[in-house]
């Protein structure tokens, strides 16, 4: 090899990684930009925790006009109770503002496994942005996954977080779903035990007593919604769903801030308004959002 | 170790730093030990298999005993690949005829690159036996030609004449080399991984049911199956390639843009070269290729087409799926004579259009299952014409259609001949970059390629 082509070849490599380093951080700022705007990482009065349920039952806009207070919206496919307090967390460190109110999801499935197992996976568009999100991913991600998404940054997002940055910069939180919930299907998938079962996992039960202290000692509010579900699965595990409800009305009890408010009951046998037997659509959204409005109520700044 | 698995490129770059720096004499030497650890990370058991296989073509070709080299390959094939296949077909004709058929399936595991190494070795004790090419004398150096690491497990399919050489010199790479093996290696992670392993659910769920699918749906799957094979073992090769080059190996094209094929004569001289190659060489021409009377060389065709879907799988899908190609191949020949490409662009459009039909139809039978499977769909696509669906998502499908146009925008910009003599340097580096940059963000993790079951 002479040493002019060689030379050549390494400066058009450099060039090649100066390119891609550049276009990484442009698009990262871009990306990063649309989801803060999804996920409405700025100060509000209320914010809104969950997984797909909240996402998919909550209409940010109508909450706002009828609680008559800023709400923010932080909700992502398949975060469990822990990711909800890494959630919070970030949610604080990254807007520097504490929300006077937190609503927040709850269920007798909400201590069982089944969410999403890399559920850390959802943070790390955040990595380099929260102390807590940077050191959850660390301890949850591995080594090589990691110092991967730390090099390489366009490799965080994957394609519900680059449709969360469109809708984000579309300023779209609506629920846009447009299945109906087959319940001839969901009767066929009970009587062959394949649902998703209520269970009391300790670890996830000892983070959300976490969770309650923390926002005690934080003086925010804390409304525990449960969310509809399809009565049907309401009703599959009766004996197991009641001690799960009975274990959260019993933490929430030793905490003065907590509401627990049922918009489970009056919604549960209208399939109409769902889409599978956890998620509603888009009717079953402005419904519950109407019913919710009604209920949270925050005392009135002096 | 697959390619797409950033450990392969952790092992890439040792062995290439290895090679630059070691005196040239050891450099096979190096090349044969990370060629057998790599087969190894697949299932150390097989290395046997590869060392039997090398020793048997070795040693057939001194002695100049083709048949048996013959004999033994294509039972190691019958073995490992075809046992069960023909097996569980006589179980099931003994069972119409009510007729006992006492040998039992047999759990047989079936080694990556069976195919492609068997008939590379092959292919050098024929050329030997028909003084195309000079015995190979050192055992070591045979033994990388028969296992070299970007080559073995899914092609493409070397020759003894182009490849001994190379590994005779064990030259360092040129610039060239090197810079064309980081283009091919970057664009064949495209292929694999944004384009191949991102269609590769939507096919799945599609295929899985094709009951609960409608036709729109069925139909997009099956066209996204013709798109994936394509990304699938193109972007293989093109890593294959391009890795071999980091050692100054040159490894033939497997693929000559084979979708803007005008008929299917010529989709066979642009898709899987080297197989296509293998065949015409050594089966095609042996038989008499065409210069025999009419029946013989429809005979020579389809015995050609229908061997090679076997080669591709112990399935009667696979069977059918090369006598689709026979057939139309034939039928192209004996209807329009070696008359390729029109003068019109629109002819020859609307001639790569039903060219795409036809290879299209025939991918189902080899995507499907069963034959069954494969003729419920057809028939869903053409009686229950519907809405296709988005699948998972709509962003994700939007991202898909995104992968597929790059995919074909870049080879139809190739294909038009806008190659590195009239592409500036600074636009190819930020071409290249920009496709890393898709592939640092739209990538799936993938388990497998899909050639490598063959």
């Amino acid at each position: 090899m002479s040493s002019t082509p060689k030379t050549s070849l390494i400066k058009k490599c450099l060039a090649g990684l100066l390119v891609f380093a550049i276009v990484n951080i442009l698009c990262l700022k871009l990306f990063n930009h649309g989801l803060k705007q999804y996920y409405c990482l700025w100060p509000a009065d209320i914010l809104v925790i969950g997984h797909s349920m909240s996402e998919m039952a909550i209409d940010r806009d109508l909450l706002e006009e009828l609680s008559g207070h800023s709400v923010a919206k932080y909700c992502m496919n398949g975060t469990s109770i822990p990711d909800r307090l890494v959630m919070i967390r970030h949610y604080i460190e990254s807007t520097g503002h504490k929300p006077k109110a937190i609503l927040y999801d709850i269920g007798p499935r909400s201590f069982s496994g089944g969410l999403a197992v890399n559920s850390h996976a959802l943070f790390y568009p955040f990595i380099n942005e929260s102390p807590t999100v940077a050191k959850y991913v660390r301890d949850s991600a591995s080594f090589k996954e990691y110092w991967l998404k730390n090099l390489i940054p366009l490799s965080r997002y994957d394609d519900s977080r680059i449709g969360a940055v469109i809708r984000g910069y579309r300023h779209d939180w609506k629920n846009r779903s447009v299945k109906q919930l087959n319940i001839e299907l969901f009767k066929r998938q009970l009587a062959k035990g394949s649902f998703w079962k209520v269970q009391l996992n300790p670890g996830t039960q000892a983070v959300f007593e976490e969770t309650l202290e923390f926002l005690e000692k934080e003086d925010i509010r804390l409304f525990l919604v449960h969310l509809p579900n399809v009565d049907l699965l309401n009703n599959a595990e009766p004996e197991k769903s009641a001690a799960a409800l009975n274990y959260i009305k019993d933490a929430i009890s030793r905490h003065p801030n907590v509401t627990f408010i049922d918009a489970n009951s009056a919604f549960e046998s209208r399939y109409e308004l769902f889409i599978d037997p956890l998620h509603l659509n888009p009717k079953g959204q402005l419904e519950v959002t109407k019913y919710l409005g009604g209920k949270i109520i925050l005392p009135q700044q002096p | 170790m697959l390619f797409t698995d950033i450990n392969y490129f952790f092992f890439l770059i040792a062995c290439a730093l290895a090679y630059a720096c070691l005196p040239q004499k050891f450099r096979g030497w190096l090349l044969l030990a990370a060629s057998y650890v790599f087969y190894a990370a697949f299932d150390w058991r097989f290395t046997f298999l590869l060392l039997a296989q090398t020793l048997i073509c070795f040693f057939c070709a001194k002695y100049r005993k083709t048949a048996l080299a013959v004999t033994l390959s294509l039972l190691e094939l019958a073995v490992f690949k075809y046992f069960n296949f023909f097996n569980d077909s006589f179980r099931q004709l003994f069972e119409s005829l009510r007729l006992p058929y006492l040998i039992p399936h047999l759990d047989i595991l079936l080694p990556v690159g069976i195919s492609f190494f068997t008939f590379q070795s092959l292919g050098y004790v024929i050329d030997v036996s028909r003084g195309k090419i000079q015995q190979e004398n050192n055992l070591p150096r045979f033994a990388l030609f028969t296992a070299f690491f970007p080559q073995i497990a899914a092609g493409p399919i070397g020759r003894a004449d182009e490849l001994l050489p190379q590994f005779k010199e064990s030259k360092l790479p040129s610039v060239q080399q090197i810079s064309d093996g980081i283009q091919l290696v970057i664009w064949g992670l495209f292929q694999k991984m944004v384009v191949a392993d991102r269609l590769a659910s939507y096919i799945n769920r599609a295929y899985a049911s094709p009951k609960t699918a409608t036709g729109g749906t069925l139909l997009v799957a099956s066209i996204f199956f013709s798109i994936q094979i394509y990304a699938d073992f193109s972007g293989y090769s093109d890593i294959a390639r391009g890795s071999a080059k980091f050692f100054g190996i040159d490894l033939r094209n497997n693929f000559n843009f084979p979708y803007f094929a005008t008929s299917i004569p010529d989709f066979w001289k642009r898709w899987h070269i080297s197989l296509t190659s293998w065949f015409r060489d050594y089966l095609y021409i042996p038989l008499g290729g065409n210069r025999v009377s009419k029946p013989k060389w429809i005979r020579n065709q389809l015995v050609v087409f229908l061997l090679s879907g076997l080669w591709h799988g112990a399935n009667w899908t696979f069977i059918f799926w090369g006598a689709i190609h026979g057939v139309f191949n034939l039928m192209h020949v004996l209807l329009f004579g070696k008359k390729n490409e029109s003068k019109s662009r629109i002819v020859n459009l609307l001639r790569c259009i039903v060219t795409f039909a036809i290879v299209n139809t025939a991918w189902i039978f080899f995507r499907a299952p069963t034959f069954k499977r494969a003729i419920q769909i057809i028939t869903r696509i053409v009686t229950h014409p519907g809405r296709p669906t988005f699948g998972v998502a709509q962003v994700t499908f939007a991202l898909n259609v995104i992968a597929i146009l790059v995919l074909f925008g870049v080879d139809f910009a190739a294909y038009n001949s806008f190659t590195k003599e009239r592409c500036p340097d600074a636009v190819r580096i930020t071409g290249y970059a920009l496709i890393a940059c898709l592939i640092a963000l739209l990538a799936v993790s993938s388990r497998s390629f899909i050639y490598l079951q063959f």
